[in-house]
């Protein structure tokens, strides 16, 4: 359903995505790894249109997205997460919320009403709040949360507009161990059909929620394949998994 | 005929737009800030252009203090503010910048009145030289070859010497330059300080030919700006072309449709950020 | 703006509130030459609140604001006096001409990020200002005289007078004061305000931001342009200087010195440089440097601007008043 072709992207006389393909269908959770530098997040942003790729495709659901904007991806159901946190910083994490869903019900094309008097917005804001574990800080300005509840938010962010294909650019990054499983849960609740990357450094996370896993290096594929076999694979051992 | 003066008179135009946006352009290519004020720093070229060819009754002495005087005002202007500025948005750097702008005219006003002033030509170019069977003023010529003599001066600069070198790492990358050990706030200041005298030597070469007065800054920033823009921000190639363009344009547009004259630069902008919305060769990536 | 969501929606605005108690006071108590200097506020505070749109709500800074201002001035004036139609009709046309100019120059402009769209909107105002300065239609530099006001003879009014021309100026600025404050309170201008802080995210969320952009650009160039269509009654003179970048410079200046982002702090700042304006014009031949100082001092030093230290006040007070 999800489908990149032969993906490259150069910065200067950098190559940093060399030739990357790899489809997803849905209900799938695939993961990537690879070292830092590998090119994972600029491969996201090749995907969701924040990069302009130099050669290859990317198509959902059979149709090509061509050079379509992200704002248009989003719209046709691709939701990505930032490894860096991209939040609204100096409105709360309802309000937060409240603008995805906004985007998500195509509001902003409304200008004649008020935007408080759409309380089913702010009522599904605090449910989501609720659901991310954020429900205490749901009226805490997101600039004044600790780093894990930032991470969860911007991960919240994403799924407000409940995506069919989901891109996670290491969701746990900088996390405790109980807000790493509080991440993982929530994803192991994501809805069924939905088709996950998620990009992780964490390998207890990838192994353990991942269905494949895709190793990328020095911007191509390593190696593909089940979890089992990318820890088992030597080459993997070598270059990544050694180093860890 | 007519065609070929011109073309000369568009280059002796494109030199001036050279000299004013070389530094608009990689001062924003190194910090990410634009100074609107540079028009004005072209003014005061001008005036004190004017000021010390009346003290020392020489337009060479002219010539060489007046940049000077401008660059040094330059680095005063940003150890007083511009430096504190820094750490603000892009918005509220611009900003200040254009209240400068407000600020220097009325300083123009204060203390030369509103009336134009010019320098005589020095007398080597007093005089008109044949060319093609027609007589053209030798200063504008002298006004090409010092914009191609400054573009070279600057190219070997850029790809020969150490700060060239830092100053072409800073425009690249920023953050990469500084883990280098570049002091790149210290070759900012440099270039920043460069780019002042350049625009006041602009100021001062143009005394003899545009009239000095309270406002002159602002069509030649406009034109420096788009020459930015279209060019592309950051390079010396980006300016080069961008004068070259913008001062072709506006010199034939004036000619072609006199009636239009101004719209050709804006339609000449619009078609070129169409096709390249971060100009012709951009050397800063635009984030 | 955005500060009120899900809690209490702050429906007072006691700046507002004031603004209008001055205008009325200013309009009962004060002669034809204080109603002038009304009319002249309430059609500058109109100005600046549309050019408060673009810079306090969406972030967007313009530079060649005056472009859209002087637009409507010269199409209130070409439908007045060219084609002769009342200024019932004239105005809302001119109104329609420079949505239309905004949204073309606004296609443009929008798309370019940061310190580039800054620019092109310097030279979309410069633009205008040399087409009109070039225009032999509207006499190019010597400008047009003799545009007519709207016509109040249906109420027995005559709007060449001043408290006639000053209330009907008061009232319009009113209802653009309202419609404004209803666009940034609906989801859009929620959407715009999004949009000033992070625009990536915005857009990755969905968000088409340029259409965004383009709509509040456009909505802003109308209603600079019915400003310009009201300056132009007001005056009865048009001339390419309205276009001048000067203009631009003073209503960026009128937005930023009153406070962004509070539709009402730009009407107060439209009011505060014309009266020391007309203050300073008597005591100085260089009230342009003193605008510039002032300029620079309130964007370094006062971000809310004049109503942003008004609403401070009333908490400094009281924290005064509980120490004691
Ligand atoms: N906009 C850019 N301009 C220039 N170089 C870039 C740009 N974006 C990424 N790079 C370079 O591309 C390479 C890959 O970066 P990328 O962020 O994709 O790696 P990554 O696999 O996500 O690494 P990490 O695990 O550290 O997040 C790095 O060397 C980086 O410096
Ligand atoms: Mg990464």
């Amino acid at each position: 359903m999800f489908e990149a072709r032969g993906l490259k992207k150069s910065y200067g006389a950098l190559a940093v995505v060399r030739g990357v393909s790899l489809s997803v269908a849905a209900g799938e959770r695939h993961g990537i790894i690879g070292p830092n530098g590998a090119g994972k997040t600029t491969f996201f942003n090749l995907l969701s249109g924040e990069a302009a790729a130099d050669a290859g495709e990317v198509c959902m659901d059979g149709i090509n997205l061509g050079k379509s904007p992200p704002d248009a991806r989003a719209r046709a159901g691709l939701g990505r997460s930032f490894q860096h946190n991209s939040l609204f910083a100096g409105l709360t994490v309802a309000e937060n919320l409240a603008i995805a869903i906004a985007q998500r019900k195509k509001l902003y094309k409304i200008f004649w009403r008020g935007f408080l008097s759409r309380t089913e917005v702010f009522a599904e804001a605090l449910d989501r709040a609720h659901r991310l574990g954020l429900g205490a800080q749901a009226h805490t300005r997101a600039a004044h949360l600790s780093h894990g509840a930032m991470r969860q938010l911007e991960i919240g962010l994403t799924l407000a507009l409940r995506p069919k294909v989901l891109l996670l650019d290491e969701p746990t990054s900088g996390m405790s161990p109980e807000e790493t499983a509080a991440i993982k849960n929530l994803i192991r609740r994501l809805p069924e059909e939905l088709a996950l990357l998620v990009i992780e450094h964490d390998m207890d996370v990838i192994f353990d929620l991942a269905s494949h896993i895709t190793v990328l290096d020095y911007g191509e594929v390593l190696m593909r394949g089940a979890p089992a076999e990318v820890r088992a694979s030597p080459a993997v051992r070598a270059r990544y998994l050694g180093m860890g | 005929m007519v065609f070929l003066i011109q073309l000369l008179n568009g280059l002796q135009l494109a030199a001036l737009l050279f000299l004013l946006s070389v530094g608009l352009s990689v001062v924003f290519g190194l910090m990410r800030f634009i100074n609107l004020a540079h028009g004005t720093l072209f003014m005061f070229g001008a005036y004190l252009g004017v000021a010390c060819a009346a003290a020392f009754d020489s337009f060479w002495a002219a010539f060489f203090l007046a940049p000077l005087l401008v660059a040094a005002g330059g680095a005063a202007l940003y150890g007083i503010l511009l430096r504190h500025i820094r750490r603000k948005s892009p918005m509220q750097q611009v900003l200040v910048t254009f209240g400068l702008i407000f600020i220097g005219f009325d300083v123009a006003r204060m203390v030369w009145g509103r009336f134009p002033y010019s320098i005589a030509e020095p007398a080597v170019f007093a005089g008109g030289v044949q060319i093609f069977g027609q007589v053209y003023p030798a200063y504008r010529l002298f006004l090409i070859a010092l914009g191609i003599a400054v573009m070279a001066a600057l190219y070997l600069g850029l790809e020969k010497t150490r700060i060239g070198a830092m100053v072409r790492a800073g425009v690249d990358n920023r953050r990469m330059a500084a883990a280098l050990g570049i002091n790149v706030e210290r070759v900012f200041f440099f270039v920043f300080c460069l780019g002042c005298g350049l625009a006041g030597l602009a100021g001062v070469a143009a005394a003899p030919v545009f009239p000095v007065f309270p406002g002159m800054d602002m069509p030649i920033l406009i034109l420096a700006l788009i020459v930015v823009v279209v060019g592309g921000p950051g390079s010396l190639k980006g300016a080069m072309f961008g004068s070259l363009l913008v001062g072709l344009a506006d010199t034939f547009g004036q000619v072609v449709f006199p009636e239009f004259a101004a719209a050709t630069i804006y339609a000449l902008m619009a078609a070129v950020l169409m096709v390249r919305p971060t100009g012709l060769f951009p050397a800063a990536t635009v984030h | 703006m955005l500060k009120t969501v899900t809690r209490a929606p702050d429906v007072r605005d006691p700046l507002a509130a004031a603004l209008v108690a001055a205008a009325a006071m200013a309009w009962l108590f004060t002669g034809d030459f204080g109603k002038e200097v009304l009319s002249e506020v309430a059609v500058f505070a109109i100005f600046a609140m549309s050019l408060d749109l673009l810079v306090g709500c969406a972030g967007l800074v313009s530079l060649g604001h005056a472009a859209f201002f002087a637009l409507g001035a010269y199409a209130v004036a070409a439908f007045g006096v060219f084609v002769n139609l009342p200024m019932w009709m004239a105005m809302p046309l001119a109104v329609a001409v420079t949505a239309v100019a905004a949204a073309a120059a606004g296609f443009f402009a929008v798309r370019l990020g940061g310190v580039f769209f800054i620019m092109m909107t310097l030279a979309i105002g410069q633009m205008v200002y040399a087409f009109f300065l070039n225009s032999r239609a509207f006499n190019a530099d010597d400008g047009m005289a003799g545009i007519g006001r709207v016509d109040f003879s249906f109420l027995a009014l005559d709007s060449g007078e001043p408290a006639v021309f000053s209330a009907f100026a008061v009232c319009a600025a009113v209802a653009v004061f309202l419609l404004l404050r209803m666009v940034a309170r609906s989801p859009f201008g929620h959407t715009l305000a999004a949009l000033r802080r992070n625009e990536p995210r915005l857009r990755s969320l969905g968000c088409p931001v340029l259409r965004c952009k383009l709509a509040a650009f456009t909505l802003a160039g109308a209603l600079a342009g019915f400003a310009g269509a009201l300056a132009a009654q007001h005056n009865g003179f048009i001339s390419p200087d309205l276009a001048f970048w000067t203009v631009s410079g003073e209503v960026l200046v009128m937005v930023i010195v009153g406070g962004m982002g509070s539709l009402s702090g730009a009407a107060l700042g439209a009011a505060l440089v014309i009266l020391l304006r007309h203050h300073l014009a008597g005591l100085t031949e260089f009230w342009v440097f003193y605008l510039g100082v002032l300029f620079v001092l309130m964007v370094l030093f006062a971000e809310g601007g004049v109503a942003g230290m008004l609403s401070r006040l009333p908490r400094k007070l009281h924290r005064r008043g509980g120490n004691v």
